[in-house]
C-alpha cells in the first residue's frame, strides 16, 4: 500500500493569524512489530496533492489547503509503502495559541482511517497511545519507543 | 412496507429520480435507507462537474495591494481556481482567472478600513466532530458537511416546498419554472431535521422553515410541531407574509405550534422598491400583532434599486418595533450569469448598506455600531468555559455578516455602543475564558466579573427603561455571573436588532468564507449543505437533490386535484390601500398620497404579480 502524508509550516494573517507547524512521520506495522516508515520527500503539487493534503488534516487539525495559501507556506509530499496497518503522528506547534503535541491517525491495509485525533478534541496523550497501541496490536512502550517518548 | 426496496428510475440524461409518489407512507427509517443508497451518487465529481486549475495565480496591477489568496469557482464552469485578494481605491476587490473563461473581477467588499477593522474579531471554529459525508473532493465539491468544515451550523435550513404564488422575475426555483415539485413528506422532513441534530458536538438548535412559499403548505403547523418533536427550540418561518395577511389564525397556529419569529421579506417602503408585498406587510404585521408573534424584516438590498431606502427600512422596523424585532439586510446576491457592466449595477457590499445607513439616519447609526458575526464568540467562548458545555458559536468569516441593536426614545435613535463599550466587554470576556480555559478557580473569575462588569456600561446613556434601577446593569450580572437567560428579554423589549447578511455568489465565491459558514441547508438525501454551496452552485446542489425526490407536476396535480398555476396570488391593491393598518403603517415614513393608483398597479404587474379589482 502506497501511504502519503505531508510535513508542513504556515503564518497566514487573513482572514485570522495561524502559525502552525506539522512534522509528520509513518509506521507500519508487520508480524506484531511497529516500525518508522522510509519516506521520500517531493515538492506539493496543486492539482495532485490538494486534496490528500485537505484529507490529511481537514478531520485534524481543521486546516485545508485553501488555508495554505492565505499567507506564507511551506509543505512537503512524504511518500512510503507499506504492508499492513499505519500509524501516522503528526507532531505539532502551534505558536499562536501556544500549544504543541501530537495527533495520531491509523489506517489500515487498504488506507482507510480507523482512529484520528482532532486538535481541539483530543484526549490526553497517555490515553492516545493506549488506544492506538490496542488497534495496531501492539505494547504501549513499543508505540513510545518508535515515537522517542521513552 | 418499503424494506429492502428502492423505487428509482433513470432518466435520458441518466439522472437518477425516486418514484416519489410511492413513498408517500413511507417511514423515518425508509427514508434513511432511501438518502443513504442516493446521496454517494449525487456528490459533485472531478471532470464532470468541475475541474481543478489550480497553478496559475491571478495577476496584481499597479495601485494594487495584496491582501491574501484564496480559492474559488469559475462562475460559467465551476472550475475551482486561484483567487487574489486586494485593495484598489480604498475598497477590496476578488480577482481569478479560468483558463477556459477569462479573467473575472468583482468587489469583494465596500470599504478596506471596514475590512481591517472586522478582520480582528475573526475566531474559527473548532468543526464537527461527526459528519455526513466523508472527504473526498476539494472544498466546496464536498458538501456535506466533510470533515474540514469549519464550524458547527447556528441555523438549519429546511426547504418544504417549492411552490410559490409568486412569480418573482430573478427566481429560478419556484416549481412552475423547475418544472418539478418539491414537496417532502412529514416523515422524509422528520428524517432530514433528525439527521441534521446528529452533529457532535454541537448540533443545530434553530431551523429556518423556507420554500417556495412555506404558508402554502396546508401542514406548515405540523411541519412546526415536529421541529419541536426534535430538539429545535428556536423555529422560524421564513414567507412573504402574503398569507398571513388574509389568514389571523394561521399565526396563532403556528405560535401555538412553536414558531418563535417570522422572516418576511421586506425589500423597501414604497411600491417602487417593494412590490413583493408592500400593501401586504400592515396586515401581516397586524395579524402577528393579533397572534404575539413577532417578525424579522428582510429586505434584499441592490444597488440601483433600493439602496437609498435602507434607512428608512430601519425607521419603518422603529416604527413598528412592537412585533418587528430585527431587520436583516442582504446584500444582493446574483444569481445566474451577469455581465460586469450589470452587476456594478446591482453589486454592493455590507460596508456600501452600513455606510449608507449611516447617511440616511444622519449618523444616529454609524459604521463604527456594527459588529461582524464572529465577534461575539468571546460571549459563547466564556459561558462554554463556564459550564463546561459545547455552546453554539457563530464562528462565519468576518466578511459574511455583521451586527448590531439600536433603540428609538424620544425621536433619537440609540444604538448599544453610545451606553455598552462593546470591545471592551468582549476583550475582557475572551480573556476570563482563556484564564478558565488555562485551569483559574471559577470563583475567582467570577469575582472579577462581579468587579468589573460595571466597567463597560454607562447607564445612564442607555434607553429608559435600561436605565431605570440599572436594569442593563443587573441584566448583565444575571448573564454572565448567573447564566440565568431568561431576562434577555428585557434587553430585547423595544429593541431592534439590525443584521446584514451577504450571501454570495459565483462571483465573490471565496472558498475561505463558505468553509466557516454557519447557516446550512439539509438537503434530502441527509445533507448538510453550507447556503453558499446549496444556492450557489445549485446545478450541482439544491436542484440536483431537490429533483431526484420530486413529483412531476402532472403527478402532483392528479394527487391533490389542485392546478399548480391557479394557485398565482392576484393582487386588490384598491381594496388593500384603502384599508386603515395601510396609511397607519406607512404614515410619516413614505407619502402615501403622492403615488398613483397607476403606480401601484404598474408597480405590482411590472414585478409579476396581476392586479384585480374585484
Ligand atoms: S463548504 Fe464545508 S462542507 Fe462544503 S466542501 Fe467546503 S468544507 Fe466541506
Amino acid at each position: 500500500m502506497k501511504v502519503k502524508t505531508f510535513s508542513f509550516k504556515v503564518d497566514t494573517r487573513d482572514p485570522r493569524p495561524i502559525r502552525l507547524s506539522v512534522s509528520a512521520r509513518a509506521f507500519g506495522v508487520e508480524a506484531g512489530k511497529i516500525r518508522p516508515l522510509r519516506l521520500s520527500e517531493r515538492e506539493f503539487v496543486e492539482d495532485e496533492d490538494l486534496l490528500d493534503f485537505d484529507m490529511e488534516f481537514g478531520d485534524t487539525f481543521n486546516i485545508a489547503f485553501n488555508d495554505l495559501i492565505h499567507g506564507d507556506f511551506d509543505v512537503k509530499v512524504l511518500e512510503g509503502e507499506a504492508k499492513g496497518m499505519v500509524l501516522k503522528a503528526y507532531t505539532f506547534n502551534d505558536s499562536l495559541r501556544e500549544r504543541r503535541g501530537v495527533l495520531f491517525r491509523v489506517v489500515d491495509e487498504n488506507g482507510a482511517t480507523i482512529y484520528v485525533d482532532n486538535v481541539y478534541f483530543s484526549e490526553p496523550l497517555e490515553k492516545r497511545i493506549g488506544k492506538v497501541s490496542r488497534i495496531l496490536g501492539v505494547t504501549v512502550d513499543e508505540v513510545k519507543q518508535v515515537l522517542g517518548l521513552q | 412496507m418499503l424494506k429492502g426496496q428502492f423505487y428509482l428510475e433513470l432518466n435520458e440524461k441518466g439522472e437518477i429520480r425516486v418514484d416519489y409518489k410511492k413513498y408517500r407512507d413511507a417511514t423515518v427509517e425508509d427514508f434513511e435507507r432511501l438518502a443513504n443508497e442516493i446521496r454517494p451518487k449525487l456528490m459533485p465529481r472531478l471532470g464532470k462537474d468541475y475541474n481543478l486549475y489550480l497553478k496559475e495565480k491571478p495577476p496584481l496591477r499597479d495601485g494594487e495591494e495584496l491582501i491574501t489568496y484564496t480559492l474559488s469557482a469559475c462562475p460559467y464552469c465551476n472550475s475551482l481556481l486561484r483567487a487574489v485578494i486586494f485593495k484598489r481605491d480604498g475598497k477590496v476587490w476578488i480577482r481569478k482567472v479560468c483558463p477556459e473563461h477569462g479573467e473575472i473581477e468583482e468587489l469583494y467588499f465596500g470599504d478596506y478600513e471596514m475590512y481591517e477593522r472586522f478582520r480582528k474579531y475573526q475566531h474559527d471554529g473548532k468543526g464537527n466532530l461527526n459528519t455526513q459525508v466523508p472527504l473526498v473532493a476539494p472544498c466546496p465539491y464536498n458538501c456535506g458537511l466533510c470533515p474540514r468544515h469549519k464550524s458547527h451550523p447556528a441555523l438549519i435550513n429546511i426547504v418544504v416546498t417549492n411552490r410559490c404564488d409568486l412569480s418573482c422575475f430573478y427566481c429560478f426555483f419556484f416549481a412552475s419554472r423547475a418544472g418539478y415539485i418539491y414537496e417532502p413528506t412529514l416523515e422524509h422532513i422528520r428524517y432530514m431535521l433528525r439527521q441534521a441534530r446528529k452533529l457532535r458536538p454541537q448540533p443545530a438548535i434553530a431551523l429556518q422553515i423556507t420554500g417556495g412559499e412555506p404558508t402554502l403548505r396546508d401542514d406548515l403547523v405540523d411541519i412546526v410541531r415536529i421541529a419541536k418533536e426534535e430538539g429545535y427550540t428556536h423555529v422560524q418561518v421564513n414567507t412573504t407574509g402574503i398569507k398571513i395577511a388574509f389568514d389571523p389564525e394561521l399565526p396563532v397556529k403556528l405560535r401555538e405550534a412553536g414558531t418563535n419569529v417570522l422572516y418576511m421579506s421586506f425589500d423597501g417602503v414604497s411600491p417602487y422598491t417593494n412590490p413583493k408585498n408592500h400593501w401586504e406587510v400592515p396586515y401581516t404585521l397586524d395579524n402577528l400583532r393579533k397572534a404575539g408573534l413577532g417578525a424579522v424584516l428582510v429586505p434584499t438590498v441592490i444597488k440601483n434599486y433600493n439602496l437609498h431606502e435602507v434607512g428608512k427600512i430601519v425607521l419603518f422596523g422603529l416604527k413598528h418595533n412592537d412585533i418587528v424585532r430585527g431587520v436583516n439586510f442582504q446584500p444582493v446576491s446574483i444569481t445566474g450569469r451577469m455581465p460586469r457592466k450589470q452587476r456594478d449595477k446591482e453589486r454592493v457590499t455590507i460596508p456600501d448598506v452600513i455606510m449608507e445607513i449611516e447617511r440616511e439616519t444622519d449618523g444616529q447609526i454609524s459604521r463604527y455600531d456594527w459588529y461582524p458575526v464572529p465577534s461575539v464568540v468571546p460571549i459563547s467562548r466564556f459561558i462554554e468555559a463556564v459550564t463546561g458545555e459545547p455552546k453554539i458559536a457563530f464562528t462565519t468569516h468576518f466578511a459574511c455578516g455583521a451586527a448590531t441593536y439600536v433603540w428609538k426614545e424620544d425621536g433619537e435613535i440609540i444604538p448599544i455602543t453610545r451606553f455598552v463599550d462593546v470591545d471592551g466587554l468582549l476583550k475582557f470576556l475572551d480573556e476570563k475564558a482563556d484564564e478558565l480555559e488555562r485551569g483559574k478557580n471559577k470563583y475567582l473569575v467570577f469575582l472579577d466579573v462581579l468587579v468589573k462588569l460595571r466597567k463597560f456600561v454607562d447607564a445612564s446613556k442607555a434607553p429608559k427603561r435600561l436605565r431605570e434601577g440599572k436594569r442593563i446593569l443587573r441584566l448583565l450580572y444575571k448573564v454572565f455571573v448567573r447564566h440565568d437567560y431568561s431576562s434577555l428579554g428585557e434587553f430585547h423589549y423595544n429593541s431592534l436588532f439590525l443584521g446584514m447578511m451577504h450571501f454570495q455568489d459565483l462571483y465573490n465565491h471565496d472558498v475561505a468564507r463558505v468553509m466557516r459558514c454557519d447557516i446550512h441547508y439539509v438537503m434530502p438525501d441527509g445533507r448538510e449543505v453550507p447556503f453558499c454551496s446549496f444556492n450557489v452552485i445549485p446545478d450541482l446542489y439544491r436542484d440536483r437533490a431537490q429533483k431526484v425526490f420530486s413529483y412531476t407536476i402532472k403527478e402532483w396535480e392528479e394527487m391533490t386535484g389542485q392546478k399548480l398555476l391557479d394557485l398565482k396570488y392576484k393582487r386588490n391593491i384598491k381594496k388593500l390601500i384603502s384599508g386603515e393598518p395601510y396609511r397607519r403603517h406607512y404614515e410619516g415614513i413614505i407619502d402615501i398620497d403622492s403615488i398613483p393608483y397607476e403606480d401601484h398597479v404598474l408597480a405590482s404587474k411590472k414585478f409579476g404579480i396581476p392586479v384585480i379589482e374585484e
